[in-house]
């Protein structure tokens, strides 16, 4: 176990761009500048969401769209709470980098033989878990579930993705629900925000809006004047409030119009998650709903909660034991399960958690027990785990191997 | 590692560096092994006798959700209130006793009148002493209960009034107002809680001349249903509740209130319930009906009577009136199968192992002291081994007393070691000298063995200055999610383990440079490359351990709420300690740096390990944050420590490479 001899300095100097490049792309050089910028980047926003909070700090530093970033580190009080500027390259790209110099570097160059194989599979490892980090980011979905005992649901609330849900109202209830994704609505912040057109084919109108708040308050103009250039509708108005800490908090709104085939328009009307009842519009003969709310994502069968136990340590508050027994309905058939802190459901794809426990009202003598679940799907889910075993196979046979050949070389001139 | 001639100045520098870490060990060790304990005069004190302690420590009691031994109870109530484990008095009479914690408690609830004078209350900051309109002893002190008596309406009010403020904007003297009502108001519990026993309950014209007749409260619980029959009359007929009953029930209702908290100390005798009972909970059980058959309540009532009253009489008869109810109780317990680390607990508490280690520690460190010296003088060879040997012997001696309270705090807990910050400093100072002493046993250079010293040392003063400061019982159960003995024994012990090792081998990487800057001995260049490569092993273990560690928490925090990878801030120190051992071991084979850049990237790995451990409690984010903030301070004088070794050793690096340069021009003229 001697680290006299480096390897990487011995290597040949490469000829050719080709040779070049790949030379720099595989390189320990470039390993460890990305490392210590992942290092510094991780470091920064472990101190940074203690002042904005986790999901903007995550935006923040791995957006994909950021091609860098301006890491914020505030020195502590006796320096005088500054704070400095650190420009640095976004951590998305910075990863994927990472990811292509590993896979390079780590595997296609490293050298081969059953005294590297350690290395090597723990390289594999570390590759497969950075990519379902990539393919959790892609594709995860998230959302809650809240029901009493006795009720059952079959959708999930997504945690921050605001959708406008336009309704036709027959026979006194909403149908036909057609919805607007959140994704088509958030870049139209600020005040500039250009005005956009959601075609509607199946609907007798179209839909145009022009400002979308992640998290705006509608705000009458009695209470507070509205800054120039901002668009009154019926004295209200939406005022922009600063991203929550927790930005599941975050309540959107929008100004939206309706815009008849014919082309004329009716009034704008402001839409928020906040409103007590949603807006009608009448369109010739029908009437429509519009709405704004976390999106619902139906899921393939139904939960039933059949009982919620939220269990305490003996004369204290501290909580002992949260546990949901639900039964899924499926195609008529029916499946009982627990679901328990650390032990949740997996089922075609999706998993639920136990997330809190809660009462109607503090009355716990007569009001109901109720389940807040989290539901996630996400196809990566297990992926870590496997990465793990191979990640923790591999040093540990390299690290054995070394640890031995370190007791061969000691114990040589004692031999001798 | 040419040129390896010591200077003058390098030596007084690394000289300076290791006397200031082992004065700052010696300062703290003081503190520890002395608290501020001044002597306070408590009139007529006469001291608890030790089987008097000894059956009131059997007593179990519900606390913190689980059921523990008096003892435990007292020992954390007074570090609490006081800040130590010790109050020392004089009687009046010339004599001087060391109350320890099982003593206070029991003076707190059967002798109120002795324990009020007791400097109880630790008050750090005197701004909040003049607050409440009194005058302040000093800076930070101790005040009696019956010191701050006259101004305790005023700091109720005052602690209501900043109850309204949000917590993070309270100042010093706002917190401080805060924890010292908080603190006066569970004194008060527990001197008034056996006032029910203390005090008669008059029953007023009881007699048939008219006069009152005094009772107990036991005798008054008897008499619950014809009470309760009267005072139904009363309101069936639309009439007041008459004067004397009313009167009655007060008092009752009195005696219940202050023994409704402090001390929980009586099972159910329903097994399917959980939620003991305090002593006014029973009162009230009976005298609301809510109890089927009230005897059992009313007998124990009657025996904490009959006890509490023979306190006045000797502690012989004390002990003899209260053995039946702590019998009782304990028996109780024992078929609810909730006595059953009780005695254990109490061993645990008294043997204090902890404190057994630090002492072994401590002498290990002093012989290896000794030995170190020896060598330098080249003393006969047999001096050194003997005294190394039993250096050896002392540190060993001192890992088997943190394996022995590790052990039986996992026994009493019943769940694996670590669970809390507390547990993880026990767990690191058992490991990191372990670790050491591995690697002595293939080095045999006596280095080893020595840092294990000088480690166990330190980080046993750590787990006791973080005991008192925190004042909570870590042996209380964890909450929920945190709950699962799998994940606890696989992910926490991993990484706690990776602290350990990351911890060890910047230090390891320390001493290279402290040994490099004093150049001591002939096979000094041996020395350094032993350390060298301990250290080589020691951040491959870092790595191995923080790595598998950290996605074993990444797996349970996936299977507790869905996520993978919450940026929890722990979570975050633990990829950053990936990292950077990532970053020194790639950086090593790449030829980027070399043996220099290597230890002074594995000491920078000390400030590393210690963000992730302890600084990250103090952002008050995530999970795994422990809520505490105290020693916020302390820990940049580490961190500033750590940096200052680094610049020493890229000094050291400098002058190394400054005087390497001309040799290796002199062998190229040779050779041209």
């Amino acid at each position: 176990m001697s680290i006299s001899e480096p390897n990487g300095s011995k290597s040949r100097p490469p000829v050719g761009w080709a040779s070049r490049c790949f030379a720099f792309l595989s390189g320990f050089p470039l390993a460890v500048v990305l490392m210590l910028i992942l290092f510094l980047q991780t470091w920064l926003a472990t101190l940074e969401q203690v002042d904005y909070g986790l999901y903007a700090t995550l935006r923040k530093y791995f957006d994909p769209r950021a091609w860098y970033i301006l890491g914020e580190l505030r020195l502590p009080d006796f320096m005088g709470s500054k704070a400095l500027t650190i420009p640095m390259p976004g951590g998305y790209w910075v990863l994927g980098l990472f990811f292509l110099n590993l896979l390079l570097g780590g595997i296609v160059r490293a050298r081969k033989g059953w005294k590297k194989v350690g290395v090597l599979t723990s390289h594999f490892g570390i590759l497969l878990m950075i990519a379902s980090a990539g393919v959790t980011e892609m594709t995860e979905q998230r959302g809650t579930m809240d029901f009493f005992e006795g009720e059952t649901s079959n959708v999930a609330q997504d945690y921050h993705e605001y959708v406008v849900e336009i309704a036709e109202r027959t026979h006194g209830k909403p149908e036909k629900i057609h919805v607007i994704r959140g994704e088509y609505l958030s870049d139209l912040q600020g005040r500039l925000a250009p005005v956009r057109t959601v075609k509607l084919p199946d609907l007798p109108f179209d839909m145009q809006f022009t400002r979308y708040a992640k998290n705006g308050r509608v705000m009458s103009i009695n209470e507070m004047a509205p800054p120039a250039d901002t668009q009154v509708i019926d004295n209200y108005y939406i005022f922009d409030r600063p991203p929550n800490k927790e930005a599941e908090l975050d309540v959107a709104a929008c100004y939206a119009k309706v815009v008849a085939r014919d082309g004329s328009s009716l009034p704008s009307f402001i839409l928020s998650g906040d409103a007590f009842h949603p807006h009608t519009v009448r369109v010739g003969e029908r009437v429509f709903v519009f709405q704004m709310r976390k999106f619902l994502w139906v899921m393939p069968f139904s939960v039933r909660l059949d009982q919620a136990t939220a269990e305490y340590y003996p004369n204290s508050t501290k909580p002992k034991r949260f546990e949901s027994r639900v039964t899924r309905l499926e195609n008529g058939s029916e499946a009982m399960v627990e679901i328990k802190m650390n032990e949740p459901m997996r089922y075609e794809g999706l998993t639920f958690y136990q997330r809190m426990m809660g009462r109607e009202n503090a009355n716990m003598a007569t009001s109901r027990p109720y389940s807040q679940l989290e539901v996630v799907r996400n196809p990566a889910d297990q992926w870590p785990k496997y990465a793990l075993y191979v990640v923790t196979f591999g040093l540990f046979i390299h690290f054995i191997l070394k640890f031995a050949a370190y007791l061969r070389k000691n114990s040589r001139p004692a031999q001798s | 590692m040419s040129g390896m001639k010591p200077m003058l100045w390098t030596r007084i520098t690394a000289s300076t560096i290791l006397g200031s870490m082992l004065v700052m060990l010696f300062v703290m060790m003081v503190i520890d092994m002395n608290p501020k304990s001044e002597l306070s005069q408590v009139k007529d004190y006469e001291p608890w006798e030790q089987a008097s302690v000894d059956l009131v420590n059997r007593l179990p009691l519900q606390d913190g959700g689980r059921v523990k031994p008096f003892s435990t109870h007292a020992q954390f109530t007074m570090l609490r209130m006081r800040g130590d484990r010790k109050i020392k008095v004089e009687n009046g009479k010339g004599e001087i006793f060391a109350i320890k914690p099982s003593e206070w408690l029991m003076d707190c609830v059967f002798r109120p009148t002795l324990a009020v004078q007791m400097p109880t209350f630790r008050v750090d900051n005197s701004a909040a002493i003049e607050a409440i309109g009194l005058k302040a002893l000093g800076r930070r002190d101790r005040y009696s209960y019956q010191q701050l008596e006259e101004a305790i309406p005023k700091l109720f009010e005052l602690a209501q009034s900043y109850e309204k403020i949000e917590e993070k904007r309270r100042d010093a003297v706002q917190k401080q107002v805060m924890d010292l009502a908080y603190n006066v108001r569970n004194y008060q519990f527990l001197i008034g809680y056996f006032g029910f026993a203390r005090a008669a309950v008059e029953m007023k014209q009881a007699n048939p001349d008219g006069s009152s007749r005094f009772t107990d409260m036991s005798t008054v619980m008897g008499t619950a249903p014809m009470i309760s029959q009267m005072v139904q009359q009363s309101q069936s007929s639309g009439q007041a509740i008459p004067p004397n009953l009313q009167s009655l029930l007060q008092q009752v209702l009195d005696g219940a209130n202050f023994a409704k908290f402090g001390l929980v100390l009586l099972p159910p005798e329903d097994s399917s319930s959980k939620d003991w009972r305090s002593a006014g909970d029973r009162i009230m059980d009976v005298m609301t009906g809510k109890v089927a058959d009230p005897r059992t309540a009313i007998e124990e009532v009657k025996l904490l009577e009959t006890a509490v009253r023979s306190v006045r009489i000797s502690q012989a008869e004390f002990r003899k009136q209260f053995e039946p109810f702590v019998e009782k109780i304990a028996a109780r317990a024992t078929s609810r199968g909730e006595y059953r680390s009780i005695q254990a607990e109490n061993h645990y508490n008294r043997s204090n192992y902890i404190l057994y280690a630090m002492v072994f520690f401590l002498m290990g460190l002093l012989l290896a002291g000794s030995y170190w010296f020896l060598k330098i003088f080249e003393m006969p060879r047999w001096v050194m081994k003997t005294t190394s040997r039993a250096s050896w012997i002392c540190t060993t001696l001192g890992l088997l007393a943190m394996v022995t309270a590790i052990g039986m705090r996992c026994y009493i807990m019943w769940r694996p070691p670590v669970g809390n910050l507390y547990d993880t400093v026990i767990f690191i100072c058992a490991v990191a000298v372990l670790l050491l002493l591995v690697i002595e046993s293939f080095t045999r250079e006596a280095l080893a063995h020595s840092l294990a010293a000088l480690m166990g040392l330190a980080l046993v003063l750590l787990a006791r200055r973080f005991e008192v400061g925190d004042a909570k019982d870590h042996m209380d159960p964890l909450v929920a999610v945190l709950n699962s003995n799998y994940w606890l024994t696989t992910h926490v012990i991993t990484v706690t383990m990776g602290y350990a090792a990351g911890l060890l081998t910047a230090f390891l990487s320390m001493t290279y440079v402290l040994l490099y800057g004093l150049g001591l001995g002939d096979n000094l260049k041996k020395i350094l490359k032993m350390v060298t490569t301990a250290a080589y092993g020691g951040l491959c273990l870092t790595l191995f351990l923080s790595l598998v560690g950290t996605v074993l928490g990444g797996i349970w925090a996936n299977d507790s709420w869905g996520r993978f990878w919450g940026w929890d801030p722990k979570e975050n120190g633990a990829l950053m300690i990936v990292l950077w051992s990532l970053i020194l071991l790639h950086a090593r084979f790449g030829g980027l740096v070399k043996e220099w850049g290597f230890h002074l990237g594995s000491i920078f790995l000390a400030c590393i390990v210690s963000f992730s451990w302890w600084h990250v409690n103090f952002l008050g984010q995530g999970l795994h944050n422990y809520g505490f903030t105290s020693g916020k301070s302390t820990i940049w004088y580490f961190y500033l420590a750590v940096v200052l070794t680094i610049l020493f050793g890229i000094v050291l690096w400098v002058v190394e490479q400054t005087r390497a340069l001309p040799a290796e021009k002199s062998k190229d003229s040779i050779a041209s």
